[in-house]
Formats: C-alpha cells, sequence, structure tokens
C-alpha cells in the first residue's frame, strides 16, 4: 500500500485519537490498514500518545477497593474460569488425579480465602501468622488448580439467575468415562449460596423430556458445596438446574439459582 | 518463569513486572500484592467511569481476573504494568456504558457532565502523599484549555467517539479531531516530550 505524503498527514491527524480509542468506525479502518502497511511514524506517534493518556489514568486519586474485593478475585483466580465452559483441554495421564483434586483443591483454595477475610477482620498477630502459613498452602493449591486445567476433564461453568446473585459453581465431568460408569465422574463445586434455610438446595437434570432428581445438595455455613452428581446416561444436550425447594418437593418448582443449559456427555470440540 | 515467581515471593520490594511474571508461573500471592499495590488507582479509575460501586468493583475484579489470565502476554516493552491494567480497566469499563448505552438505560445520563480529571486535590493529606508524577500530570491538565480538556474526558471518561463528541457538544467534527489532537500533545509537551 502506498500512501502519499498528504494522505499520511491526514492519517496521522488521527493517531491521538485512535491512542485514545475513540475513532470512528471508518476512520479507525483507514488507519489500521495504515498501520499495517508499515508507518514507522505513526506508530510512534501512537506510542507516544499512549504513554500520555496512561499517565492520565495515574492522575486520578487511588480508591481503597471495597472490602471483600481481595478475597472474590482469590475466589475467581482459584476456580479454573477463563477456560471455556465445556471446552476440552488437552488429555494428560493424571486425568484420574484430577478428578477428585481439581473440585477439592478449588474448595480448599476457596475456604482458605474466606479464612482470610476472616482473619484480617481480627486483626490479630496470631491469626496474621496462621494466616501465612494458609496463604502458602493457597499459593500451592493454586498452582493444582492450574496444572490440574491441562487435565481431561469437562467444565461447565453454571450461570447465576440473580436469585442469589453471587452465586457460581461449575460441574465438572470425567471425560474418560463416556459411558457414567463410576459415581464420581459427575462433581459439583459451588460458592456464595445464600445459607438455604428453611429451604433445601436440589439438583436437577432435564434431559430428553425428563426430570431426574439429582439429590438435595448440603451447603456449609460459607455458601460452600461441593458433591458427587448422580447423573444419568443421556443424550443429547440437557439442562443442569440448582433450584432452592421446600423440603420433600417432588420436583424443580422453587426458583433456579444456578443452572447450565448446555450439558453434554461428550466433549465440545474447540472451534 | 520460576526465577521470578521465587523473586516475587522472596522480595516484598518485586516490581509489577516481576509480580506479573509470577503470575504467570500461577503464584496467587503475587496476584494479591499486586492488587494490593495498584487495585486502589485501578478502582479509582473504574468508579470514576462507572459511578458506582458495584459496577466499579465488577471492573476492578475483571480487570485483575484478565491481567491473570493474560499474564503470559504481557511485555515490559510494550508499557508499564500500570498501564497495562488501566488499559484493560477503561475498556471493559467502557464496554459497560456502551453496553447500557445501548440498552437505553442511559440515555439521559449521555446528556449528563462527563466525569472530569482532577485539577486540584481537596484533601490535604491526598495532597501531601500525592506522588510527584501525579502532581505533574494535574498541573499538565490544569495548563490545557478547557474546551481541548472537555473533548478528551468525554473520549477518556465515556468512551464517546469523535463524531458522538461533536454531536453532544455540537461542533464540527473536524474541530473535535484538531482539539482531541491538539490536547494530547500540549500534555505530552508539559510532561516532557511524552516521557512522563
Amino acid at each position: 500500500v502506498t500512501t502519499s505524503e498528504s494522505a499520511h498527514e491526514a492519517l496521522r491527524e488521527l493517531c491521538a485519537a485512535h491512542a485514545l480509542g475513540c475513532l470512528d468506525p471508518a476512520d479507525a479502518v483507514l488507519v489500521e490498514e495504515h498501520l499495517r502497511a508499515g508507518c514507522a511514524a505513526c506508530e510512534s506517534e501512537i506510542a507516544r500518545h499512549a504513554v500520555v493518556i496512561e499517565a492520565l489514568g495515574a492522575s486520578l486519586d487511588p480508591v481503597p477497593p471495597p472490602a471483600g474485593a481481595e478475597q472474590r478475585l482469590l475466589v475467581r483466580l482459584a476456580a479454573p474460569a477463563g477456560r471455556p465452559a465445556a471446552r476440552l483441554a488437552p488429555a494428560r495421564p493424571a486425568a484420574s488425579f484430577a478428578r477428585w483434586a481439581l473440585p477439592i483443591a478449588a474448595a480448599l483454595v476457596a475456604a482458605v480465602a474466606v479464612w482470610v477475610a476472616w482473619d484480617r477482620q481480627r486483626e490479630s498477630a496470631r491469626l496474621e501468622a496462621d494466616g501465612r502459613v494458609l496463604q502458602a498452602q493457597l499459593d500451592d493449591l493454586s498452582r493444582r488448580v492450574r496444572r490440574l486445567a491441562a487435565a481431561q476433564v469437562a467444565v461447565f461453568e453454571l450461570e447465576s439467575t440473580g436469585h442469589v446473585p453471587a452465586a457460581e459453581g461449575y460441574v465438572y465431568h470425567d471425560v474418560n468415562d463416556p459411558g457414567n460408569l463410576a459415581d464420581d465422574r459427575w462433581q459439583l463445586h459451588a460458592a456464595h449460596l445464600a445459607p438455604p434455610a428453611p429451604s433445601v438446595y436440589e439438583a436437577w437434570l432435564l434431559a430428553q423430556g425428563t426430570t431426574r432428581d439429582l439429590g438435595t445438595l448440603e451447603v456449609d455455613e460459607h455458601g460452600h458445596c461441593m458433591a458427587d452428581l448422580p447423573m444419568p446416561q443421556f443424550e443429547g444436550i440437557a439442562t443442569f438446574q440448582l433450584t432452592l425447594e421446600t423440603r420433600g418437593a417432588a420436583g424443580p418448582t422453587g426458583p433456579v439459582v444456578l443452572h447450565h443449559t448446555q450439558l453434554t456427555l461428550t466433549p465440545i470440540e474447540e472451534p | 518463569m520460576a526465577t521470578a515467581q521465587a523473586r516475587a515471593g522472596a522480595s516484598v520490594a518485586a516490581s509489577d513486572a516481576d509480580l506479573v511474571a509470577a503470575m504467570a508461573a500461577g503464584s496467587a500471592a503475587a496476584a494479591r500484592d499486586l492488587f494490593s499495590r495498584l487495585g486502589p488507582i485501578v478502582y479509582g479509575l473504574a468508579l470514576r467511569i462507572e459511578r458506582n460501586a458495584q459496577d466499579a468493583e465488577e471492573v476492578l475484579i475483571d480487570t485483575f481476573h484478565q491481567a491473570w489470565m493474560q499474564a503470559d502476554d504481557y511485555q515490559t516493552g510494550r508499557g508499564t504494568v500500570l498501564g497495562w491494567l488501566l488499559n484493560i480497566a477503561r475498556s471493559r469499563a467502557i464496554d459497560r456504558l456502551r453496553a447500557r448505552r445501548r440498552s437505553a438505560q442511559v440515555t439521559e445520563r449521555l446528556q449528563e457532565e462527563p466525569p472530569s480529571f482532577p485539577l486540584e486535590s481537596r484533601d490535604p493529606e491526598q495532597e501531601a502523599i500525592r506522588s510527584e508524577k501525579r502532581e505533574r500530570v494535574r498541573r499538565a491538565l490544569a495548563e490545557l484549555p478547557q474546551d481541548q480538556r472537555w473533548a478528551l474526558e468525554l473520549a477518556y471518561f465515556l468512551g464517546l467517539s469523535q463524531s458522538q463528541i461533536a454531536e453532544r457538544l455540537g461542533l464540527p467534527l473536524g474541530t473535535i479531531k484538531t482539539r482531541l489532537r491538539l490536547g494530547l500533545e500540549k500534555l505530552r509537551r508539559e510532561l516532557g516530550g511524552g516521557e512522563p
């Protein structure tokens, strides 16, 4: 692409807006094409503007984040989020280890994070020391979770319906067992569930026109739950629901808290 | 990576870039340290754009989560860690603004005054502890002609395009393009040739 001097000057005028991200779409296309053609002068111009724009952000007064934000972040980092739901990771010989270790590690990480929050509130020197020990465990578990991210486990991220806004969770499936033979091949790990009393949390599978009760779930005082799911054999795409039910309910009549509408027995291949 | 991780774990004075390298190696402790160090600045920006604590907290957590996922991609030669985080935060905050705009929830808000860059501290304690760099940027902003500063604020905080800014201010598009360019160039000169 040959750009005349006058055209180059016109495009250079747009470098500031490009760095600010406020170009209109048509202008953005022109500038991108110009940069792809290798205009070092405009590339450099944009980089110089970027330094100024960075300084603009740093000119603002720091504001302490809300209490609990750090713990929310740590829980998010410990979860295998970021791996798109139901995307199959590359196979690893350690898949059987991953089956039980991934949810346990995630649960322990969440528990440690909650503990750390409580520890900070107390501001006790003794608890601070204990906190450092637990932090070391948290680091170790985080590394394990990262390693396990490469195991042959399909992960379905559950979506909150908003009934318990902070609720989040995952269903794990060891895809080495497509026949669904072992009890622990499906696992649920959920967090930030509100105390259920007097109701109970109950899991359901809606597949092929039928509803299967997967049982009631125990939720600890921190709103955390980890459980095996007695998932039946099914074909095609199914829906998983976690609902709040009155004790003894025969069907999913209560509000849905978490759900996933694309549950599959066989993994979805990467696009 | 292992060296960087060990450094981050062993020294409280690890650089921001060291912490990002340790994050890339899987250190949640490094992510927590970076959050403690730069989280307030990122949250300050998110709060300025979103103007409510709940959305700003989401932007804050999304920003550090994205940094965690993309720590491998961070390149020291392409800007500071703070600049990288602020870019992520601003982009995410503006995405949320635009989504709300699309759903017509903020029709009135577009008519509101945008957030402004701080030119003076209202808090003497803040004044005392503010970094020299922040002070220099504020002085440079205060030197900027008001019309150029307004155009910059509409682009920076509201994510408006040049056409939208022109429409908003009732001015020709060419005028806005010029004001944005002159504004940034003047700031660059005030800040020492783009190396604040």
